[in-house]
């Protein structure tokens, strides 16, 4: 009568649990007792009573888990006691397997990997200063995702790691590439010879895009939240993080993107772009350079990528509203054909919120009554756009670029509006973003074209895309679903946002596809 | 979102859940008096408020900063302090007990799958305890719980005719891997998988002759005053005998020594007491020994006291509900507790004992 036992040493463990997995053991083939006790002497005795005691048994102390199995065959007992072991032990394994992989203090993970020079942090914002500042004195860069984190506190950490000469990227930094390692958010680029600081996530992702489609890469994507070039904040890291680059053998230009500094930033930043011997470009979004420096000065994200290029390359290059006007052209003919627009409202919905602020630029110089991330209010013939990235989109659900219902119902919601009559959307790829975010639009799209049409209207949709043929989704595929499902996708977010101008104002047509930017 | 979790909601959400879980009437509102130790920082981890912990967990809060994860459940964790006291941090809906520190967790807390593992250090800093890195409980507004005490005056008729409704929620509910097997009157349906019914009937023989020692023990002393007798060392067979994290034995004495102090036998409780704890230290593994530590001085899971409220009462709607409340405790230690406490219960009633109207002197 075959018998085999394993002791678990230490090995505490649920009642119920022992008493069902025992109970499972003794169902198996063969099997005609099966114990699962803890090793205590008066145990020891019983199973000894009962036939079930082995050598291995005898081993164990009070503490330990005794597994014992009597069945017809050796190979039925030893199938059984491994099918015992795995349930009870698969758990704690896990645990501990991912433990190793987890370690649960920075100092553990430094200890487990002493050779690391970066930090990345995602905890809720009031506890991100403690982890940053633990990381900074142990001389490590960090890259903070949280968000929510209080402005003095992003003070004291940026002043602690400019003090150690060391990045601190963040708060709320969604997107950094280093040394061809993108980290957050972000869509996959070749390495290459220009460097970015961004105060903008998908700011960056966005041009890191562009320059991948224009053949170019990324040296480093340095990321350093949105407040860095506040009064308070002082700009810090996009100082530190331009000396960075500008000391970077492997960059050969620096593009630098944000929202427009405050007044006493914009004097040493424009400084330290006076020092970088190297091209460089500069798109704060919605500012205007402060004099005759050696950047050039860009008011849009892919003009930054093109201009750059440009200069990489030895090549001039000057601004236009469209790469290809006379694809425009022919593109807002096939519209008007159709005819005319029963409704002449922009509403663009957005997962990026600096492509919303970028579109919001374009749009307030080219129409009346554009309303920004206000979702009442300026009823009648007016454009809303609204970044749903935003937090009161957010709060307790992820990301839109992660979960898209939030856009899906607006979109819904636009079909049944007598006051929208182009919807237009950004679509964002990459590492961290829906698996295949333009399935559900194009779904949502064409359901409220239904909608509308069914109310005797039409509702056109224009959208741009930041990926690259290298990202998860595949560029090619998203693009091709957003096109059989009747979007207009034009090669950047500035272009989509003046083709849906022109569709809503055709009168712009001559200025638009005529005039440089 | 950014950030992996509001911890404060969480929180919020578990507090509500906790104080309906509860259900503990007899609580102190004093609060748990650590805060002249010292006040911490919490880190970066949540906190949770302790709602409710017992006067031995209290004690060895107070007297002990370090300690170590001993075990890792789905709704607690078992610390244990270097000088071997042991605590369990848990979920309110475990119930209230002199181990149990019942923190506003979440219900979902599974401490295995947050990484908490065995070993992992426990630290004490002020009215805050620091499961490893990734719990902290704050200690500060803990109400320390008691148990509930039963009558002082019963009649041995009510006493009795309840007994017979124990026994028989025990033979129609009680599973059969424990103890209940070893009671003529209390055996249960045929032996299930779960256990093995050669087993059973083994486990049944071993503990009888323990099981009729006690229970002889028990009816000699209640009707010898003062008690000249020791238990027997049959008694001590039961200690860690058979399935469950806290053998079946050590369960059924449990319930014997809690039933004791209750009742005000507390000669007969010394004894047991003397006699089980000196073998058990050597003879079953530190979280039982620590239970039965706690039963020794009359203290066990809130759901047992309460039966035995029940138990004394004229009428006894809530056994039961009791009973019930018992049943939730483990596999089958909270029936095999139930035996330890009927055994007392019979033989009080055997000897026609009433309670407070009838002392045992001193040994």
């Amino acid at each position: 009568m075959p018998t085999k036992s394993e002791v678990l040493p230490s090995f505490y463990q649920d009642s119920v649990v022992l008493m069902q997995i025992a109970g499972q053991i003794r169902t198996r083939p063969g099997v005609r007792q099966a114990a699962v006790f803890m090793g205590t002497p008066a145990n020891h005795a019983l199973l000894g009573d009962a036939g079930l005691a082995t050598q291995e048994s005898l081993k164990a102390r009070p503490e330990d888990l005794i597994l014992t199995v009597d069945a017809e065959t050796d190979a039925e007992a030893a199938s059984a006691l491994a099918a015992a072991r795995e349930l009870l032990v698969a758990r704690r394994q896990a645990v501990e397997r991912s433990g190793a992989l987890r370690p649960r203090t920075l100092d553990s993970a430094l200890r487990m990997l002493p050779g690391a020079n970066l930090v990345a942090i995602s905890v809720p914002g009031p506890y991100a200063k403690a982890e940053a500042m633990r990381a900074l004195k142990r001389g490590r860069h960090v890259f903070l995702f949280s968000d929510n984190v209080p402005v003095q506190d992003e003070v004291d950490l940026k002043q602690e790691a400019w003090k150690r000469r060391l990045l601190c990227m963040g708060p709320d930094c969604g997107t950094a590439y280093l040394n061809g390692t993108g980290i957050g958010f972000y869509n996959v680029v070749p390495k290459g010879r220009i460097g970015c600081v961004a105060a903008s996530g998908t700011g960056l992702q966005a041009v890191a895009s562009r320059l991948a489609a224009l053949g170019e890469g990324l040296s480093h994507g340095i990321g350093v939240g949105g407040r860095d070039l506040s009064a308070e904040v002082g700009g810090t890291m996009t100082l530190l993080a331009l000396e960075a680059l500008a000391l970077d053998p492997a960059t050969d230009a620096v593009v630098l993107i944000s929202k427009p500094p405050h007044h006493d930033v914009m004097l040493r930043l424009d400084a330290a772009l006076q020092r970088i011997p190297k091209p460089t470009v500069v798109c704060c979004l919605g500012a205007t350079s402060p004099g005759q420096g050696r950047a050039r000065w860009v008011g849009e994200l892919d003009a930054a990528a093109d201009a750059v290029v440009a200069a990489v390359r030895g090549q001039d290059w000057s601004p236009r509203p469209f790469s290809d006007p006379d694809d425009v052209r022919r593109r807002i003919g096939r519209l008007r054909e159709l005819g005319p627009m029963a409704a002449s409202g922009i509403l663009g919905l957005f997962t990026g919120g600096t492509l919303a602020h970028e579109a919001h630029l374009i749009l307030k110089d080219l129409l009346k009554g554009v309303i920004f991330n206000r979702r009442s209010g300026g009823e009648g013939i007016c454009h809303r756009l609204l970044d749903l990235g935003a937090d009161e989109y957010t709060v307790g659900r992820p990301h839109p670029m992660i979960d898209p219902q939030v856009r899906i119902d607006l979109i819904r919601e636009a079909g049944r509006s007598p006051h929208v009559g182009v919807l237009l959307l950004d679509l964002v790829l990459g590492r961290g973003a829906h698996p295949n975010p333009a399935a559900p639009l194009v779904a949502a799209i064409q359901q409220a074209r239904q909608t509308a049409e069914a109310g005797g209207r039409r509702l056109a949709a224009v959208a741009s895309v930041v990926g690259t043929t290298l990202d998860p989704q595949g560029l090619s595929a998203q693009r091709t679903q957003l096109r059989d499902g009747g979007v207009e996708i034009l090669p950047t977010n500035g272009e989509a946002a003046r083709f849906a101008a022109l569709i809503v104002k055709p009168d712009l047509g001559l200025s638009l596809l005529e005039a440089r930017r | 979102m950014r950030s992996w979790g509001p911890g404060r909601n969480v929180c919020r959400v578990a507090r509500r859940e906790g104080v309906t879980a509860l259900g503990v009437a007899c609580v102190e509102p004093a609060s748990i008096g650590l805060a002249d130790v010292g006040s911490e920082p919490t880190g970066d981890k949540p906190s949770f408020p302790v709602l409710l912990l017992g006067c031995p967990a209290r004690r060895a809060l107070v007297s002990e900063s370090s300690w170590k994860i001993l075990a890792v459940f789905r709704r607690s964790v078992y610390c244990m302090s270097r000088r071997g006291a042991v605590v369990c941090v848990g979920h309110p809906s475990l119930g209230a007990g002199p181990l149990n520190v019942l923190a506003a967790l979440p219900r979902d807390l599974d401490g295995r799958n947050r990484g908490l593992l065995p070993g992992a250090p426990v630290r004490r800093n002020g009215t805050m305890l620091h499961v490893d890195v990734r719990l902290a409980v704050s200690l500060a507004k803990g109400r320390l719980w008691r148990p509930t005490p039963p009558p002082s005056h019963w009649d041995p008729a009510v006493l009795a005719g309840n007994l017979d409704a124990l026994a028989s929620e025990i033979r129609r509910h009680a599973p059969p891997a424990g103890l209940t097997q070893a009671f003529p009157n209390l055996r249960t349906r045929t032996p299930s998988a779960g256990f093995g019914s050669e087993l059973t009937g083994r486990l049944a023989h071993a503990a009888g002759p323990g099981i009729e020692a006690l229970r002889t023990w028990l009816e000699s002393v209640t009707s010898a005053e003062p008690i000249h007798e020791a238990p027997p060392a049959a008694v001590a067979s039961l200690i860690g005998l058979g399935p469950g994290l806290t053998p079946s034995g050590d369960d059924v004495l449990g319930g014997a020594l809690i039933a004791l102090r209750a009742l005000g036998w507390r000669d007969a409780a010394d004894a047991l007491a003397r006699r089980t704890l000196a073998r058990a230290r050597s003879r079953t593994h530190a979280i039982s020994y620590a239970h039965l530590v706690c039963a020794a001085a009359g203290e066990g899971a809130a759901a047992l006291h309460d039966t035995l409220v029940a138990l004394c009462s004229p009428a006894a709607p809530r056994l039961g509900d009791c009973v019930e409340a018992v049943a939730a405790i483990g596999h089958s230690s909270g029936w095999d507790a139930l035996v330890g406490l009927a055994l007392v219960a019979s033989a009080a009633i055997a000897t026609g004992w009433a309670g407070a109207s009838c002392r045992v002197t001193p040994q």
